[in-house]
């Protein structure tokens, strides 16, 4: 009987001991979203077998980035594992995977960091040198159940609805406090982008909100630090925009 | 003859625990067994689930079953019909209730030390592997902040960790002793003491706040003193705090001590 008990006992220690050889799930899913610094100036950033290279100091600028939560951190190589979101950076990857952002701090405002991929860096180095905002986009943002992840999906208003807001920017309209906007019962926001709406300005948006009378009010600021303007829209131009975005989005 | 009571001890304490730790690590062998059938299953996560939280539940029964046998090993020894046969031993009371602190806290350290080996266990592998380069990682990033304090935190938080065991068991040993006095219902009367004790330490707690309260004016500037003491030197004054916190529990320690020894030098009434 003792025997057996030592021989069960051998067998559990050996197989235990053998089980330290497998890899755990856990750390692959840690190294799938790691990234690690190239260089000490943080100017390259290693990824999926992949370099990428600092492109633009700070910009307000958001690339179109992968749907879902996948936020990853980039670190020195010497950090562990296990400590990668206690001292790395949170990374984001456009869903092109194209480009990486990485957000950090600047006289108070968040900006982000562009790298480009190192094989398209000079591809990208003269878009966004030439990349013009002059159109607008709509984010769309559900859940997938099918996929189980948040969705971002972006939809490019059409021409009409350009020459609406220039013409609508023009007017007098009303200075609005910043500390007190308004919503009202429907509101849309629009978010100035590129024309592939593979750069989108996220600071700067218009906002269009429907007042409890049924009018509708377009919202927006024409420089960072001037004031918020409302000017009243009619209900002929607002269809333009309500044509072009998901019926059941607002 | 105190090392005999001392081998007889820790051969008393032994027969308790060690069934304990067995099963403690046998939990975490099989937790570990489970993760080897890792899959995005359903079954897999109750099933790895309940390991876990069985592993976790016998972590807590080990430790809370050692502090459990302590007491229980001191109270039958020395206060049941076994202290009759006790107090025949050509050993003085300081002895036996040194003696039997010394496997307490040695007993709880080892019952730590069984813990941190059924951890490793559960994480054999890449994990383990993971947390010591993280562990080492974080020492150095310490010692690169604060040089030789980062030993010297180490060290006192060991120290702290053992003072506390043992004032915890002398506070459990002083309790015990005091409840002897009474007639009937003596573990009862333990409890009761061990309630006492709590209410005159809130009470004195609150005493002291009042106090502090109302002398504003006057610990204010000693306040501001020590702070800006404390901003030129910051390491003078944490280890200051931390020896006096030792000192005080020492002091505490001790004075539980006392009063156990008096009880069954004095006062001891066998039923």
């Amino acid at each position: 009987m003792k025997r057996f008990i030592k021989l069960i006992c051998a067998v559990l220690v050996v197989l235990t001991l053998c089980l330290g050889l497998c890899s755990c799930k856990e750390m692959d899913e840690i190294r799938e979203k790691r990234a690690e610094w190239g260089d000490e100036l943080m100017t390259v950033i290693r990824f999926d077998g992949k370099e990428y290279k600092l492109l633009s100091p700070c910009e307000d600028l958001v690339v179109d980035l992968e749907n879902g939560n996948n936020y990853r951190y980039v670190t020195l190589e010497e950090v562990p594992l296990l400590l990668t979101d206690q001292f790395g950076s949170i990374i984001k990857i456009s869903s092109d995977r194209e480009m990486i952002v990485c957000g950090h701090w600047q006289n108070d405002y968040e900006c982000n960091k562009v790298y480009a991929r190192s094989d398209l860096y000079e591809e990208l180095e003269e878009a966004i040198e030439n990349y013009e905002l002059g159109w607008l986009c709509y984010q769309n943002n559900y859940y997938d159940y099918e996929t189980q992840e948040f969705v971002t999906e972006r939809i490019l208003m059409p021409e009409a609805l350009n020459e609406i807001v220039n013409k609508a920017s023009e007017l007098e309209g009303m200075i609005l406090d910043e500390d007190d906007l308004p919503y009202g019962s429907s509101d849309v926001t629009l978010y100035f982008c590129d024309k592939s709406m593979r750069f989108v300005r996220e600071n700067k948006y218009i906002r269009f909100t429907k007042d409890n009378f049924g009018k509708w009010y377009m919202i927006y600021r024409r420089a960072k630090d001037m004031e918020w303007v409302g000017v009243e829209i009619s209900q002929e131009d607002i269809n333009v925009l309500l044509n072009a975005i998901p019926k059941d989005s607002m | 003859m105190v090392r005999k009571l001392l081998k007889h001890e820790t051969l008393a304490f032994g027969r308790s625990m060690l069934p304990m730790w067995v099963i403690l690590l046998g939990m975490s062998v099989f937790a570990r067994i489970v993760q080897f059938f890792e899959s995005d299953s359903t079954v897999y996560d109750i099933v790895r689930g309940s390991a876990f939280t069985v592993f976790g539940i016998s972590v807590a029964v080990c430790l809370v079953m050692t502090v459990v046998v302590c007491i229980k090993r001191f109270y039958v020894n020395m206060f049941t019909g076994e202290g009759y046969l006790t107090m025949t031993l050509p050993v003085t009371a300081e002895q036996h209730i040194f003696s039997k602190l010394l496997i307490s806290v040695a007993g709880f350290v080892a019952s730590i030390i069984v813990v941190l080996v059924a951890l490793c266990i559960t994480s054999l592998g890449e994990v383990l592997v993971e947390v010591f380069k993280a562990i080492g990682y974080l020492f150095d990033k310490m010692y690169q902040q604060i040089g030789f304090h980062s030993v010297v935190f180490i060290i006192e938080f060991i120290i702290i960790l053992l003072v506390l065991a043992a004032y915890q068991m002398l506070l459990f040993y002083g309790c015990i002793s005091v409840g002897q006095l009474a007639r009937k219902n003596r573990v009862l009367a333990a409890f009761g003491a061990y309630f006492a004790l709590y209410v005159i330490e809130q009470i004195l707690g609150t005493i002291m706040v009042i106090f502090v309260s109302l002398q504003m004016n006057w610990l204010t500037s000693l306040f501001e003193k020590l702070e800006l003491y404390a901003i030129k030197h910051p390491y003078v004054v944490a280890h200051g705090g931390i020896w006096i916190g030792i000192g005080l529990y020492v002091v505490i320690g001790a004075v539980f001590f006392f009063v156990s020894r008096y009880i069954i030098k004095n006062r001891l009434n066998l039923e």
